[in-house]
C-alpha cells in the first residue's frame, strides 16, 4: 500500500515539475522576446545608444534566467541562445543593420525552438 | 571532473532508492517488466553521468517515472490474473509425467542442451529422475522428481529429528543484533550471558550464530577455531 502511495506521489511530483518547467520556459521566453523586440525597434529607429544598453540588459536578464532553465533544458540549447544574445549589443553599436537583423532573427528562432522543445507535442514525443 | 563525480554520486543514491522502492522482487529473480526496468534505468543513468551538458533531471525524471510504472504494473499484476498473464506469460510444462513435451520446447525455443543445463543446475543428472519440469515465467526451471528418485526425508524413514528452529547471526563483527536474537527467541542478555560464560566480550567475536534450541557457535576475531 505504501508503494502505491509512493507511485501516486511520484506522479504528482512529475506533473507539478513538468507544468512549472514548461510555464517557466514560456514566461522566460516571452519576456526575453519582448525585450529583444524593443532592442530591434530601437535599432530601426536609429537610437543606437539606447539599443546597446537595452541589448546588454537583455543578455544580463537571459543569464539570470538561464541558471534556472539549465536545471531541465540541455545546456547546449541554452549556450546557443547565450552566444546569439551576447553579440547583439555589439552588432547594434556597429550600425550594421543587416548583421544585427540576422542575429536578432536567429536569437528569436532559438528561443522559440527552446520553448517548443519543452511542449508535449506529437512531434516532440515521436 | 568533480562535477562528474558529484553527478555519479547523486545518481547512485537515486538508483539505490529506486531499486529499494521497487521492492525486494527487483533484487531477486526478474520478471519481464522488471528486467526491462532494470536495463532501462542503467542506460538512462549513464547519460547524465557522462555528459555534463545534460541536466540531471533528464536522468532523475525517467528513473522515477520507471519506478512509478513498475509499482503500478506490479500492483495491477497482483490484482489481475489476466494482466499478469499478458505481461509475464504463464509457466510452461516441458516434462509432463516423465515425458518430454517437444511441442512446448519448440514453442519456448528451448534446445535439449538448454534443458539439460538447467536440470544439472538443479542437481538432476538423469531425465528418468524427473516427473515434471516447469519453465517458470522468469525463465527458470522448476523440477519435481519422481517419488522413488527423491532424496528420502526423515519422515519417510520414520526418524525423529529434533527441531532446532531458526539459526540467525546474533553477533557480527563485534556487534550484537537484538533483532536477530529475537528472531530465534533469544535476547541480548542471553547472548551476553553466553559470551560471559566463554570469557568473551562481543567486541572479541567475529561471528556468533544461535538457534531456537539454544545451540550456538562462536568464531573469535583473528581465530581459526570455533567455540560451541
Amino acid at each position: 500500500m505504501n508503494r502505491i502511495w509512493a507511485a501516486v506521489v511520484i506522479a504528482v511530483l512529475i506533473a507539478v515539475f513538468s507544468t512549472v518547467g514548461i510555464s517557466t520556459a514560456k514566461n522566460s521566453a516571452a519576456e526575453i522576446l519582448d525585450s529583444l523586440d524593443q532592442v530591434h525597434q530601437l535599432v530601426e529607429a536609429g537610437d543606437t545608444e539606447k539599443a546597446v544598453e537595452q541589448g546588454e540588459q537583455v543578455f544580463a536578464d537571459w543569464k539570470a534566467r538561464s541558471r534556472i532553465l539549465s536545471t531541465y533544458i540541455p545546456h547546449t540549447r541554452l549556450d546557443s541562445i547565450s552566444g546569439s544574445l551576447a553579440g547583439l549589443a555589439s552588432l547594434a553599436s556597429d550600425g550594421d543593420s543587416s548583421s544585427f537583423e540576422a542575429e536578432y532573427r536567429r536569437a528569436c528562432l532559438l528561443i522559440e525552438a527552446m520553448v517548443h522543445a519543452e511542449l508535449p507535442t506529437i512531434d516532440n514525443i515521436l | 571532473m568533480l562535477i562528474s563525480f558529484l553527478r555519479t554520486l547523486l545518481l547512485y543514491i537515486v538508483i539505490i532508492a529506486a531499486v529499494r522502492l521497487m521492492g525486494k522482487r527487483q533484487i531477486s529473480e526478474l520478471q519481464t517488466s522488471e528486467l526491462v526496468v532494470t536495463l532501462l534505468i542503467s542506460d538512462i543513468a549513464a547519460v547524465p553521468m557522462q555528459d555534463t551538458g545534460q541536466p540531471l533531471t533528464s536522468g532523475f525524471i525517467p528513473i522515477i517515472a520507471l519506478v512509478m510504472f513498475e509499482i503500478i504494473v506490479s500492483v495491477w499484476m497482483l490484482k489481475s490474473r489476466g494482466f499478469r498473464r499478458m505481461v509475464c506469460g504463464r509457466p510452461i510444462v516441458v516434462i509432463n509425467n516423465g515425458r518430454l513435451d517437444q511441442r512446448e520446447m519448440k514453442r519456448l525455443r528451448m534446445t535439449t542442451e538448454d534443458l539439460f543445463e538447467q536440470l544439472r543446475q538443479k542437481n538432476v543428472f538423469s531425465l528418468e529422475d524427473v516427473a515434471y519440469a516447469i519453465v517458470e515465467t522468469n525463465g527458470l526451471l522448476s523440477v519435481i522428481k519422481k517419488p522413488n528418485r527423491e532424496t528420502p526425508t526423515a519422515d519417510a524413514m520414520g526418524l525423529i529429528v529434533p527441531d532446532t528452529g531458526i539459526e540467525t547471526v546474533v553477533v557480527s563483527d563485534g556487534e550484537i543484533s537484538e533483532s536477530a536474537a529475537a528472531l530465534c527467541g533469544k535476547s541480548r542478555g542471553w547472548v551476553e550471558g553466553v559470551l560471559r560464560g566463554k570469557n568473551l566480550k562481543a567486541e572479541q567475536v567475529f561471528l556468533m550464530t544461535a538457534n531456537t534450541a539454544g545451540e550456538f557457535m562462536i568464531i573469535k576475531k583473528d581465530s581459526k577455531g570455533v567455540i560451541t
